[in-house]
């Protein structure tokens, strides 16, 4: 059976009520304010509120309920954006491997629907580098395998620069 | 370190608060190739360090 948006959402909803009922960025969030704030002069900020006003464990779950109420039309997508950055920019360890990582497409539309802008100085082709975490031989490392993070579909979260020397 | 080349119209997340040029992308294909050696990046850190000092 494949649940529905709606279905999530709802789901989600019922954990989310218990750690946020009452609280100032959580009635905004629900009320789809996506005014700036004093602490985040962006549109979207009490997205960005919320995340920081419960503990690491729970970011994940929040920024995902976000994204379906974003999806359903229910949430602005600066608040969702402003959630997602919060919670990636703090602790993208807790963001992907306490809630997400069991599914790495819904994190790939997670971040493509987030609608992140990307700088327009940037050269048309970029290059990523990042650390491998485990020992490997050239040929291996060549092939892009057994590297957790290469296979197609798998995000690289890396460190971009056009001139690493 | 493994470097990759991206077109930029992929790239998903950028995040520069900190000034660590972190970046989120999603390859199609596993395409990274093994960039440099140990001794490489450590001269590259090296000339790093002492520019710094310089500038200090």
């Amino acid at each position: 059976m494949t649940l529905s948006f709606s279905d999530r959402e709802a789901a989600i909803r019922a954990e989310v009520e218990a750690y946020c009922w009452g609280h100032d960025d959580y009635v905004r969030v629900v009320r789809n304010d996506d005014s700036p704030t004093d602490y985040l002069p962006r549109p979207g900020a009490y997205g960005a509120g919320l995340i920081w006003s419960v503990g690491n464990g729970y970011r994940g779950e929040l920024a995902t309920w976000l994204y379906y109420r974003y999806r359903l039309g229910l949430c602005a997508q600066s608040i969702y954006r402003e959630a997602l950055n919060a919670a990636w920019g703090h602790d993208h360890n807790t963001t992907v491997c306490t809630y997400i990582s069991h599914n790495r497409w819904l994190l790939k539309a997670m971040f493509r629907h987030a609608g992140f802008p990307v700088p327009a100085e940037l050269p048309d082709r970029v290059d990523i580098w990042r650390g491998a975490r485990v020992r490997l031989s050239k040929p291996t490392a060549h092939r892009g395998q057994r590297t957790g993070m290469l296979r197609a579909g798998s995000p690289v979260i890396g460190v971009l620069s056009t001139n690493r020397r | 370190m493994l470097k990759l080349t991206a077109p930029k119209a992929e790239l998903t997340f950028l995040f520069n608060d900190r000034n660590e040029s972190d970046v989120v992308y999603f390859p199609r294909t596993g395409s990274a190739i093994v960039d440099g050696d140990l001794a490489d990046w450590l001269a590259g850190a090296k000339r790093r360090a002492s520019r710094v000092r310089v500038a200090a």
